[in-house]
């Protein structure tokens, strides 16, 4: 698997893999067999359950759902500010990237409160909306879906940027001239030069998005609160709740399999192709 | 296979960044299927010219004509001029063929034609065998064939070469310029080339554009341009010459001018009048041995310095009194006169060049 000069260096990966294995893994690997136990014995009873019943379906597809707009409105928004800042040199463009690093500093369950803040029925946007005589009284904007989706894609968009950005940034700008006078009108150089060469940015951007978000736990509970369940929220109920750890085990893998469809999927889709 | 080759027409074209003018009201003329270079240092305004001609830059006046049409405004996808990129600017996720393909399918020609003409060009640069190959798996020389095969595939009315072959080794180099334009002329296109190297441009073109601070010094072909040039930049950019700082003393005839120089009186066919301060030159392969023949010759004397050996020819270095250096070149390397020795050396007052002194500024 390794060559010889390749060993070597393989074990500068060890200080990385060690407690990754030991803190990962190993909980992963004792986690697994839970899910298939019940007080019987084997079983696949808590599989069942999360696949044999409607409520549970729904809370999967929410976890989806959420995940999949909260991905396709950062990559909407990101992909073009990735762009942008590409053309923009010198302290402007460190000024900018340094804006998209410091909000990865502040934690999130700040972020989602501070959102809470922004949209609560007293909070600043319906007060200017009812200042500015727009509306006469509050409307809802906290605990609905457009809300926790405005707020996990402020959250993640970073992570989207940064993804694109670090592709996009080493397009040669001159492959997009060179398609140009070979006849490519600006749309056809995008699509057919500039677009497959930042295929692997969206990958990664989408990918880094969707598992955040899909296993995000803190936004949705902060921002759309107990009656909207997703596979995060649902196993942290039965493990802390309800005391059904073969079921919050099984909702766990089944997270962990969508994560890791999302990986492979991905890597498969950002191979660069001949 | 072959091309529309188009005539191109530039007028009074310039271009300023900022406080720099790159381009001062450039005219350039090229015939229909002529080579054409333009040469000059960095900085001289040339990838700008060759950029504006394939409207990847605008001009802030003047105007383009190709084929007798106005593409001053027009967009690059518009124009119908192929650029071989200094860094060859191929699509790293399109293979060798698929880089070809890339204009003839925007042509909308149907896959049939489009195999066959990708086949057709890629046999054209000896490619063939590596048409499904990707990109990086490439030599760089071979990456050169592609970069021009994609642009020739198009049939442009004009193709540019930005510094195209800069990049190879030199063996590589001289090996491409004279196949590149045999092919050239073989298709029969129009071709602009912008480089510093003088001999590429000697070997690629039918006239050279010598570029200095954003105008056209000299526009000639290669022969006229080595044996006269128009200027001290002209002089000193293209092969080697000896150059005395000197001041007219007087014009002993018509069209002519006797100038004072550290190494004695000098005489040339030019017009100054007496106390211009001027420069001498003189190419290194115009000078003899021996004491001037006649009274068309100018003649020298000096301390040979060194004499180099050069295979096919030597050079030969004097230091006149006040530090000044003339540089002879003979063939062969046999009976030069050794290192140390005093000589003479003539050469006539026909191939002595004169530019004002402000030109060395």
């Amino acid at each position: 698997m390794l060559s010889r000069e390749q060993r070597p260096w393989a074990a500068l990966l060890l200080p990385a893999l060690v407690p990754l294995c030991g803190l990962f893994l190993l909980p992963l690997a004792l986690l697994l067999p839970v899910s298939l136990t019940s007080a019987q014995g084997f079983s696949l009873a808590a599989y069942g359950k999360l696949f044999g019943d409607s409520y549970y379906l729904g809370i999967i597809g929410n976890s989806l759902k959420f995940a999949a707009l909260t991905t396709f409105f950062a990559l909407l928004i990101g992909y073009p500010a990735a762009f942008g800042l590409t053309y923009i040199k010198g302290k402007l463009r460190s000024a900018l990237l340094l804006s998209l690093f410091l909000p990865l500093s502040i934690g999130v369950i700040v972020k989602s409160f501070a959102w809470t803040v922004l949209l609560r029925s007293t909070g600043v946007v319906n007060k200017t909306l009812m200042a500015l005589h727009i509306i006469d009284e509050p409307v809802r904007l906290i605990f609905t879906q457009t809300a926790l989706i405005v707020g996990a894609v402020n959250i993640f968009l970073p992570f989207m940027i940064l993804s694109v950005y670090a592709v996009v940034a080493q397009i040669d700008k001159r492959l997009s001239e060179a398609a140009a006078t070979l006849g490519a009108p600006p749309l056809l150089c995008f699509l057919r030069v500039t677009l497959p060469l930042s295929l692997p940015g969206i990958v990664a951007g989408t990918a880094l998005v969707f598992s955040l978000s899909v296993s995000a736990y803190v936004v949705p509970t902060l921002l759309m609160g107990e009656r909207y369940q997703t596979l995060p929220t649902l196993i942290a109920k039965s493990f802390l709740l309800t005391r059904e750890p073969a079921f919050g085990a099984a909702a766990g893998a089944v997270l962990l399999a969508i994560a890791l469809a999302v990986v492979i999927l991905s890597s498969k889709l950002g191979k660069p192709r001949g | 296979m072959s091309s529309q080759a188009a005539p191109l027409t530039i007028k009074a074209v310039s271009k300023q960044y900022g406080p720099t003018t790159v381009l001062d009201r450039v005219d350039l003329d090229i015939a229909a299927g002529e080579l054409v270079t333009l040469l000059g240092p960095s900085g001289c305004g040339k990838t700008t010219l060759l950029r504006a001609i394939a409207g990847l830059v605008t001009p802030d006046s003047g105007s383009i004509s190709i084929d007798g049409r106005d593409v001053t405004k027009l967009p690059p996808h518009k124009r119908q001029v192929g650029v071989v990129f200094q860094n060859y600017a191929l699509f790293p996720h399109l293979s060798v063929a698929g880089n070809v393909a890339f204009g003839l399918r925007l042509k909308g020609m149907d896959a049939k034609a489009i195999a066959a003409t990708v086949a057709l060009y890629l046999e054209l640069v000896h490619l063939g065998h590596v048409a499904e190959r990707p990109i990086s798996a490439l030599s760089g020389g071979q990456q050169q064939r592609v970069a021009l095969a994609r642009a020739l595939a198009v049939q442009p009315g004009v193709i540019l070469f930005d510094e195209a072959l800069s990049a190879l080794d030199r063996n590589l180099r001289e090996e491409m310029q004279v196949e590149l334009r045999h092919l050239l002329r073989r298709i029969g296109t129009t071709a602009i080339f912008v480089t510093h190297d003088q001999d590429e441009a000697l070997t690629m073109s039918d006239r050279i554009a010598v570029m200095y601070r954003g105008r056209i010094e000299q526009y000639t072909d290669p022969k006229t341009l080595y044996a006269a040039p128009a200027s001290l930049f002209a002089m000193s950019f293209i092969g080697q010459s000896t150059q005395l700082h000197g001041e007219v003393l007087g014009n002993p005839a018509q069209g002519m001018v006797e100038i004072k120089t550290a190494l004695g009186r000098l005489r040339a066919a030019a017009n100054f009048a007496p106390g211009s301060s001027v420069v001498v030159a003189v190419r290194p392969e115009c000078l003899q041995l021996g004491s001037a023949p006649s009274a068309e010759s100018n003649a020298i004397a000096g301390r040979m310095t060194a004499a180099i050996f050069h295979g096919a020819h030597s050079m030969l270095h004097l230091a006149a009194e006040d530090g000044q250096r003339v540089v002879a070149q003979f063939s062969g390397g046999q009976g030069l006169p050794d290192e140390g020795s005093d000589v003479s050396l003539h050469w006539p007052v026909a191939q002595t060049f004169v530019y004002p002194a402000a030109e060395a500024a």
